[in-house]
């Protein structure tokens, strides 16, 4: 139970940490043609060590989520998955330059996207819903 | 809404490559029930449902990062949790799945979420 537990913690935030080190990697760069996009990735000495480590940390985190969905219900899961948006919203706030705004909007936005997931992921056990659909 | 149209439809194609590669993980995940810890391991790297998740999410991630690179991430993130409504549907109306209501809820409250994030913030 251990084992699996700890693969569900580094899935959610090895997931978040790599996408704030992805964020961190493509910001600034030009977007005007996926050509220019890779020409100024090349062209920046840090984008491509942040991408790097932001693509391994994610792609580290795909065997770790699917290990972790071995032991536990998705309904415990998935909830769990969307609290690394929190972890992102706070990381991408105190990330140095990237600063990113702490708004009513977001929090809302966001709280209902977590409640939103937490409620969907819950399993129809015998009397804990009563109506179907 | 406060979207480029480019940035939109790049987001679309990322979230239908992770959605696909969702797919592949669970049937991953079902592969694996009964193995013993140390072939876990070793089926984990040759597993073809594990191989066509990772390259799904890699053609993903590339579209991502042209999405990360013209939005903020702590909006752009979240976004992603439109997969959830996405398989719910897909379950509805393609698996014939019977749906408990509290499902439509929870989808409903994760597209207004979603909905409240895309009209706030100009990306």
């Amino acid at each position: 139970m251990n084992r699996s537990l700890y693969a569900l913690i580094f899935a959610v935030a090895g997931g978040a940490l790599g996408q704030l080190l992805m964020k961190a990697g493509v910001q600034g760069l030009n977007t005007g043609t996926v050509g220019e996009f890779f020409q100024s990735i090349v062209a920046s000495p840090t984008a491509g060590l942040f991408l790097l480590c932001g693509l391994s940390l994610y792609a580290a985190a795909v065997p770790a989520w699917i290990i972790a969905l071995k032991r536990f219900d998705l309904s415990f899961a998935y909830p769990l998955l969307s609290l690394g948006y929190l972890i992102v919203y706070i990381g991408a706030f105190y990330w140095p330059g990237m600063e990113e705004s702490i708004t009513w909007q977001k929090t809302i936005g966001l709280s209902l996207i977590v409640v939103g997931v937490a409620i969907t992921a819950q399993t129809a056990a015998p009397g804990k819903w009563t109506v179907t659909q | 809404m406060s979207i480029s149209t480019t940035t939109l439809c790049l987001l679309i194609a990322t979230v239908f490559c992770t959605s696909v590669a969702q797919v592949f993980q669970k049937r991953a995940a079902i592969g694996l029930t009964g193995r013993s810890q140390k072939s876990t391991r070793m089926s984990l790297i040759l597993n073809v449902d594990v191989l066509a998740s990772v390259l799904l999410l890699g053609s993903g991630l590339l579209l991502w990062l042209l999405v990360l690179a013209r939005t903020e991430v702590s909006v752009a993130y979240p976004l992603l949790s439109i997969n959830y409504v996405i398989v719910l549907v897909c379950a509805k109306w393609i698996l014939g799945e019977t749906i408990p209501i509290h499902r439509w809820v929870g989808a409903t409250a994760i597209v207004a979420g979603i909905f409240i994030l895309l009209s706030g913030t100009p990306i």
